[in-house]
Order: structure tokens, then sequence, then C-alpha cells
């Protein structure tokens, strides 16, 4: 590194020779392709709606001062709710301290009721959220058996108890509750800990997003790459689409498993399971079709490409192209006219990881659709 | 014949929704880095573009002439980078910290960057990620794209001035970044 020192000039001089990324390959086709086609004569309500997005183009400043206003409104607001509440709760425990029984309709002591205030004919009696449990447990472990008690209770619940006054205690306020934890958890470094609460959130929703990922992400801090390659391929079993799959499938690559390839389908790119579909007797290769055929259906995909390689093999790579032809045929019906092109090879797979290195495998598979001829010639 | 952009407009406008292809390959560049300078992953900077070209393709109609083409995209793109922005934060609470080390280095692909250039475009780059995202996009808008203050005051919303304030902090915060990095590598 040299020795100079960096003065505004020099920082100009760099700023204007910035250098800049080359676009991907395919991404003008790409958007050229799947620009809407037709003039269609613009609704009423879109009218409304270029209007208000044309207002907000020009003067995003008063907009977003008004959202800001109203925001900080709500806030105070809030604010203001939260300090009657814990001076509701604070003459409750007063009470209990000196001898109130306090009325509960279960008759047993439930942390998660505490939540909402309770009221008799005569007495307006409540408690603070949590209360019973705080003043139990020591200070240090405190926030590990809310969590405790809090999935306890929201798994023993069934679905829609309400306690006496019809407040409902919802799925999914605990798993904000927990994953808060967590990230705080991950924030301080305790990885362990933070990987205990992600996994009491999917306990709770097997599918909740964030705790799948960060989950992944946890194992990854920890070091424990089979963890992390169980539960990014979880992850997968769920979403096959958007940012996070698509880096799971990079952070895959880099442990060294190539299952999973992205690809263009339509207007978006999904992650496919090569592995599976390249297998004629798997198990899952029904279910794993079944799941593209949805973003098959869709409108702006008229011709599939499906190009199988199998190194020295091309009798099986060619049969394999055949069956899944066939297979999503079948799955797609006669109502989706789709156009399946099918090419193979009897050589490797050439695949080029996120970091840029390039592989080949024995087996693979790529799939991408294009817009019909037609579709292409109106634009 | 080089045609202007108001006159590939006006033929998009008219129906001869080809001429589009014309605007995506002036403009798909700069609108791409920008949203890789947001998002620092290709793929998602990649979907971002499309969907700029989309909403700008639908929107057309609105564009005025007396806005340069280049400035009402690029509005459209920060808007959209900021909206993308604001959805990441809501969606996803954290954002895994160990992400960022995948992402490959533009000058590392740059053959044409001397050595000297690259480790100073490399501190470049990292001290931009640490500044405010306006910041950063108004002094690359000044300085990269060479666009008068007049044109990213109209961009971001602000007075020519708050534009000049900002151009002046984001050097000095630029500066006091890329010297500190220098001085702990050496």
């Amino acid at each position: 590194m040299n020795n100079d020192s960096f003065d505004r000039e020099k920082i100009e001089t760099l700023l204007r020779r910035l250098p800049e990324r080359d676009v991907p390959a395919g991404l003008h086709e790409q958007i050229i392709d799947n620009l809407p086609t037709g003039n269609k004569p613009q609704s009423i309500p879109s009218k409304l709606r270029s209007c208000w997005e044309r207002l907000t183009l020009l003067y995003p400043m008063p907009i977003k001062a008004g959202v800001i206003l109203a925001m900080t409104v709500a806030a105070f607001w809030l604010g203001t709710e939260v300090d009657s509440e814990k001076e509701i709760s604070n003459i409750a425990l007063i009470q209990e301290q000196s001898g109130i029984t306090t009325a509960f309709d279960d008759g047993h002591s439930n942390p998660l009721s505490d939540m909402s205030v309770y009221e008799d004919e005569n007495n307006h009696l409540s408690r603070n959220f949590f209360y019973k449990t705080t003043a139990q447990v020591e200070q240090s472990t405190a926030m590990n058996r809310w969590s405790d008690t809090f999935i306890r209770q929201v798994e023993d619940q069934p679905r829609g108890t309400q306690n006496s006054q019809g407040a409902t205690i919802s799925g999914s306020d605990s798993i904000l509750f927990l994953l808060n934890l967590a990230h705080n958890l991950a924030d301080s470094g305790n990885y362990h800990g933070a990987l205990h609460q992600y996994e009491k959130v999917l306990r709770i929703n097997p599918q909740e997003q964030t705790a799948l990922y960060n989950r992944a992400t946890s194992y990854h801090h920890l070091n424990d790459t089979n963890g992390e390659r169980l539960a990014f391929i979880s992850y997968l079993d769920h979403f096959r689409s958007g940012r996070w799959a698509y880096q799971a499938v990079n952070h895959l690559q880099r442990l060294g498993v190539f299952d999973y390839q992205i690809s263009q389908i339509g207007g978006r790119k999904v992650v496919i399971n090569q592995t599976v579909l390249l297998e004629s007797q798997h198990p899952a290769r029904r279910h794993e079709l079944a799941q593209l055929a949805t973003y098959l259906r869709r409108p702006t995909a008229e011709e599939l490409h499906l190009v199988v390689f199998y190194q020295n093999d091309l009798e099986k790579s060619r049969i394999i192209a055949a069956e899944l032809k066939q297979q999503i045929d079948s799955i797609l019906g006669k109502n989706r006219a789709l156009v399946i092109r099918t090419s193979w090879f009897d050589e490797p797979a050439p695949v080029q990881t996120a970091e840029g290195k390039k592989r080949e495998l024995e087996q693979g598979l790529f799939l991408f659709t294009q817009p019909s001829t037609q579709q292409r010639s109106t634009i | 014949m080089h045609r202007t952009d108001e006159e590939i407009v006006t033929e998009v406008l008219a129906g001869r929704k080809q001429q589009y292809a014309e605007i995506v390959t002036r403009y798909q560049k700069p609108v791409f880095n920008l949203m890789f300078r947001y998002t620092r992953h290709e793929l998602d900077a990649a979907d971002l573009t499309q969907d700029v070209f989309f909403k700008a393709f639908n929107r057309l109609s609105t564009y005025r002439h007396e806005r340069s083409l280049f400035s009402w995209l690029y509005t459209l793109a920060i808007n959209v980078a900021n909206d993308w922005s604001r959805a990441r934060t809501r969606v996803q609470t954290k954002t895994p910290r160990f992400e960022e080390l995948h992402t490959p280095h533009p000058a590392i692909h740059n053959p044409a960057i001397r050595l000297e250039d690259r480790e100073q475009n490399e501190l470049l780059d990292q001290a931009l990620t640490l500044i405010p995202d306006e910041t950063r996009e108004i002094l690359v808008l000044r300085y990269r794209h060479e666009q008068p203050i007049k044109e990213v005051a109209a961009i971001f919303g602000m007075s020519e001035s708050a534009v000049k304030m900002r151009i002046k902090r984001g050097l000095e915060q630029l500066q006091k970044i890329m010297q500190e990095n220098n001085d702990h590598e050496q």
C-alpha cells in the first residue's frame, strides 16, 4: 500500500474512475422479453394509481414528512398507553403484596394470561406481563426462562384459546418475542443461545423464514458445517425463490453441495433440486416437479428448455430428458400449452459458484424458460 | 444515426415498443451498479434493475422532456432501491453478517485497473459501504456520472445547497475512513 494520504482531490479522482460492474449476461434480454405486451387501455383504478405514483415521484418529501409525523404521533400515543398500563400493574403488585387475592378465572398461575388486564365487578386488578416469572427467576437467566415459559404456554394452548377477557395469545406475538431475543443473543455473540431460540420459533412455526435462515447462519458462526448444511437444505425445503433462497444455494455450494441450482423460470429465478430430478426412482421427484410446475403455469413462460448432462452416458442423459419432459407434460395437463425443448449431453455439467469458481459435475440439469418466438416478436 | 432519449421515448409511446430496448441498453449499467451498491448481491441487483425498467416502461407517459431521461430513470431507481432497503429491514430483521463474505470485489475483475489503483479503489469501495446510502449515491452521481448539482438535487428532492453540503461531508467522511484503513493496513 502506498504512503500517500488521501486528500480531497485524490478522492474526487478515484470517484470519477470508480469501476463499474458489467451487467450480468442476459439481463437485457430478460428485461425486454418480460415487458408487458399490447396497448391495454388504462382502467379508472389504474389511472388513479398512476396519478398517485406521479405525485409521490414529484413530491416525495412532503409525503415522507407526513408519514414521519404520523408515526411520531403514533409512537407518542403508544408511549402514553404503555405508561398507563405500567401504573395499573404497579397498583396490582401492591394489592397482591398486601394480601388481596387476584381473580383468575382458570384458577392457576398463568404468566401468559397476565398479558391482559383483569376486571371483576368491584376492582380493577391487573398484572404486568410476565410479572410472576420475573419475580421468581434470577436476572441472569430471566430471558431464557421467559422464552421457555412462553413457548410452553403457546404449545399447550389450543389454537384460538382465549382468556377470560377474550384476549387471544397469538403465536405471532410469541414468535416476534423469540426472534428478537434470538437476534439480540446473536448480536452479543451468543450463537448457541440464538440457535436455541430459533429452534423454539420453529417449534411454533416450522416454516418461519427468518428463523429457518438464521438457524443456518448461527451454525455457520459456530463452525458446525454439518448443521449449517442441513439447516440451509431445510430452508430450501420451504423456500425456493427470493434472495435468501439464492444465498442458501451459494452457501451450500461453498460447503460442497451442488444438489441445488438456480433456474430462470418465467420472470423469476427458482431453485431446483437437480439431484432429485435426475434420479428416475427418487421418491421426491414427483413433488419436486409439482413445485416446479407452479412456476411453469404462470403465463410468462412459453418455452421450457431442459438440458441434461450425464458424463460418458449419452443414452442415460437422453432417457432422463425424455422422462422429465413427459412427467412435466403430465403434471401441467392439456390446459397449459408449454413447449418443452430437450437437449442431452454425455459431458460433465459446467457450473460456476457465486464466488466465480468453475466446476464440473458428473451429472447436471439446466432448466430455463424463454418467451415463445411469437411472443418475443411482439416487442 | 444517433437518436436522443426524447426521440426514443416518443417512439415507444407511439407504440413502437421495441425501441425501449435502446433505453435499456443505454442505462442498464448505471442502474445495475446502483442496485449492486445497495444490495451487494448480483442476483438481487439484477432483479431490482429489471423492476426499475418495468416500472419505467409502465410510467413512461409521465416522463416530461424538461428533465433528462437519465435523471428521471435514476429517481425511479433510487426509489426502488430505498423501497428494497426498507422492506429488507422490515422482513429480515437481522441480516446475517457473514453474507458479505461471498461478494466478489468489482475491482478484482477489471483487468484494466492498474495494481496501485486497485488498492486505492478497494479502499474507496470499502469506504463507500460505510457512509449513508444517500450520501454515497450523491457522490457517485456527481463524480462518476458527472451530473450537475441541479440534477442531483432534483433526483434526491433536495436544495442545491443541501447537495453541496452532503458532497462536502461525504468527501470528508471518505477521506477519514480511507486514511484510517490505509494506516491500519500499513
